[in-house]
């Protein structure tokens, strides 16, 4: 599905990712494990199109749809979680439900400036899961939770993954290994 | 109702600023002869006294509709060349002496030279338009750039449309800069398009009729025409943010 060959990428002149060579197969989860720095975010941007490597390709993955919570929240701070998550896919019984899996009714209609770290990422992550598209990438989606309330958002994950292929970067709570995949940097 | 909550109303507080003023005025006046400066008593009777004139109210369409036509230009055309020079440096660099021109340049001389080409009861579009244009460009081109990128690489990724990623990327950011340039904007437009009627003195504008004033001496009748002009000003500002914040409504941005 999406192939990488010999990948490269550097800022600054020094080298983060090089010559990755890397598969990804339709539906398949992969958790990227890696200290800091060690360019987990950049090979998710490196997915996604967002940056281009320097050397080396990326193949197959101009024609998917991705479907992403990003290291910040990047979301649209004087709308609701509920108007956040409709700017990309029809609003209906399905987003409300990943919503309500993930948030508390009263803080669905707030603007999420005035919402905690907490539930604001539980905002992106209700946005990328209600997204129409092929694959999810998850970069720290459970920054600022505990870890019952991370769990909790995760089996909402596996629950509304709904076939599409999963890539996750998480650090510090420990999950489930979910017949997961690891691509180690 | 305590005193410090009475006092806390803004109404209240510019009330009381308002009349401290007139008192000023009303004070000075006192001390001048009626013919030179004239108080807000003479002001105000002449003020009613023009009310019912048609001079009044022909000068007061012409002026405003020109001054209107040459802001409306200038908020378009800036908008249209600050989008062209976010995206092109070649016009971000062409427009550049051309802004720093006309925010230069005094608007007295603009009037001058403008008044070799036009005609004069054109020259209040051509003036405010001078005036509103810089302001404009400006304003929106810093809106563009302060849009966050990483909020612009989100719509990117989730391939939003137009409609959407203007919505919750573009106008966020941007509206608090147009609000500033509507509102600094409006007041110079009107100011400076009488400006060039007062030159220009083109027949029916708010332009001649002060300058008739000063020529008859008539210090109340050119007191009440700048009244007029204040209270024009203000209506306009407000009705514009209200046109705004209807469009800010309609788009899902906050007001």
């Amino acid at each position: 599905m999406i192939r990488l060959e010999q990948v490269t990428k550097g800022y600054d002149g020094k080298c983060v990712i090089n010559r990755l060579n890397w598969q990804i197969g339709k539906g398949e989860r992969w958790r990227i494990t890696g200290a800091s720095g060690a360019g987990k975010t950049t090979l998710l941007r490196l997915l996604m199109g967002v940056d281009l490597p320097d050397s080396g390709y990326v193949i197959g993955a101009e024609q998917l749809r991705f479907c992403p919570v990003f290291q910040e929240d990047r979301l649209t701070g004087h709308w609701s979680a509920l108007q956040n998550v409709a700017l990309v896919c029809e609003e209906g019984s399905r987003v409300r439900d990943i919503l309500s899996a993930l948030l508390s009714s009263d803080a669905l209609n707030q603007p999420v400036f005035t919402l905690s770290g907490g539930m604001r990422r539980r905002a992106a992550l209700a946005r990328a899961l209600a997204a129409d598209g092929d694959i999810l990438i998850l970069d720290e989606p459970f920054t600022g939770l505990d870890e019952q309330t991370a769990l909790r958002a995760w089996n909402t994950v596996l629950r509304y993954q709904e076939g599409r292929t999963l890539i996750l970067v998480s650090h510090g709570i420990s999950l489930p290994d979910e017949e997961m995949q690891t691509m180690a940097l | 109702m305590k005193a410090s909550t009475i006092w806390d109303k803004c109404w209240l507080r510019r009330l009381v600023a308002a009349a401290f003023w007139i008192m000023v005025w009303q004070g000075v006046s006192l001390t001048l002869p009626t013919v030179l400066f004239a108080g807000p008593v003479p002001t105000v009777q002449r003020l009613l006294a023009m009310l019912p004139e048609k001079e009044l109210w022909y000068s007061l369409c012409c002026s405003l509709g020109k001054v209107g036509i040459g802001f409306m230009l200038a908020f378009l055309l800036g908008t249209v060349f600050a989008i062209f020079s976010y995206h092109s440096r070649l016009i971000r660099l062409l427009l550049e002496p051309a802004v720093q021109i006309m925010k230069s340049v005094p608007v007295a001389c603009f009037i001058v030279v403008a008044l070799v080409w036009v005609r004069s009861d054109q020259i209040s579009v051509l003036t405010a338009f001078f005036v509103v244009f810089p302001i404009v460009y400006i304003n929106l081109s810093e809106g563009m750039h302060s849009v966050d990128r990483k909020m612009l690489e989100m719509a990117q990724v989730f391939r939003l449309s137009r409609r959407k990623s203007l919505q919750a990327v573009w106008l966020p950011a941007v509206m608090p800069y147009l609000l500033t340039a509507c509102r600094v904007s409006v007041g110079m437009a009107l100011k400076a398009g009488v400006a060039g009627e007062i030159i220009g003195l083109p027949r029916w504008s708010i332009g001649e009729q002060l300058y008739l004033s000063k020529l008859y001496l008539d210090t109340a009748g050119l007191f009440a025409w700048s009244l007029i002009i204040i209270a024009l000003s203000l209506a306009l500002e407000k009705l514009l943010l209200l046109a705004v914040a209807r469009i800010q409504k309609q788009w899902g941005v906050p007001v």
